[in-house]
């Protein structure tokens, strides 16, 4: 019988093992807490760039149409 | 020449730009049609990079600095005053785990306001208030202060009546500063559009308005 390099059983383990890392991993970093401080983080960023983007509106003439 | 400079898209006399010419806003009624000046990204970046270097300098880029600042610092106050909750009200009956309600509190709070950002944006700057104005000045340093006074009062609350009925008042009062707000702050975010808007008829409002609403009337 011919061997290959990779069967079809190697490529499966390979998956289930990197499946099975970001499990781990997963069940290890996300907790209730970090959840929080993950969105308290990401919610606070927008309000910065909401205030970021009034300070680029404050520095540019407004836009009249003209009548 | 003058005149030039003036009819030249975006240049004012004193060569501000103006708002749809800044490179980030698309020219007004084009951009739905796609026949807009097409900018890539990193030439809206380098304009406005330009814009902030020729037109506000150094205060321009130190204003932004400082908004960054003031939102990591708010991030990091939360986070402190959790965790100083969080230490006060161990072993408390009836508050344990303060700082964890107190960082889900502020963290509902700051998400409904970015939240409501997306669907109010004529309010988004009454709203950032807002979000300012629940997390610290009605829950996060209030409730770290109730905290710690939590954590005095054990040492003196006894067993008497009095003792145990503050000792049983004290955490519901936790509740109401820390855990109730972000309800109100829900309740606010989903009518904030009418909150202010007055419930007068016209007949009413032009009276008021005319100062023909007295006696004098």
């Amino acid at each position: 019988m011919r061997r290959t390099v990779l069967t079809m059983d190697t490529i499966t383990n390979g998956l289930i093992t990197i499946a099975n890392g970001l499990l781990d991993l997963a069940s290890r970093v996300v907790s209730p807490i970090t959840v929080l401080v993950v969105l308290l983080v990401a919610s606070y960023a927008w309000l910065c760039l909401i205030e970021l983007d009034e300070l680029d509106r404050q520095g540019t003439k407004p836009e009249i149409g003209r009548h | 020449m003058r005149e030039e400079l003036n009819r030249q898209p975006g240049a004012w006399s004193d060569g501000v730009p103006t708002q749809s010419h800044d490179g980030k806003t698309p020219q007004p009624g084009a951009e739905h049609l796609g026949i807009g000046r097409y900018t890539s990204r990193v030439t809206q970046a380098a304009q406005r990079v330009s814009r902030l270097h020729q037109f506000e300098g150094t205060r321009g880029a130190s204003s932004r600095a400082s908004v960054v600042f003031r939102h990591v610092s708010y991030v990091l106050a939360v986070l402190l005053s959790a965790a100083v909750t969080q230490a006060a009200t161990a072993g408390i009956r009836n508050a344990q785990g303060g700082g964890w309600f107190m960082m889900l509190s502020c963290t509902s709070v700051v998400t409904i306001g970015a939240i409501s950002t997306l669907f109010y944006v004529n309010l988004r700057n009454q709203i950032i208030q807002r979000v300012r104005h629940y997390v610290f000045g009605i829950i996060a340093f209030p409730g770290t202060l109730l905290s710690i006074f939590l954590k005095a009062a054990q040492s003196w609350l006894g067993e008497d009546t009095l003792g145990s009925t503050l000792g049983a008042a004290l955490p519901v009062l936790f509740l109401a500063t820390v855990i109730i707000p972000a309800f109100v702050f829900g309740k606010e975010m989903m009518g904030i559009r009418s909150l202010h808007l007055s419930k007068l008829d016209d007949e009413e409002a032009v009276k008021l308005w005319t100062r023909q609403d007295g006696l004098s009337r």
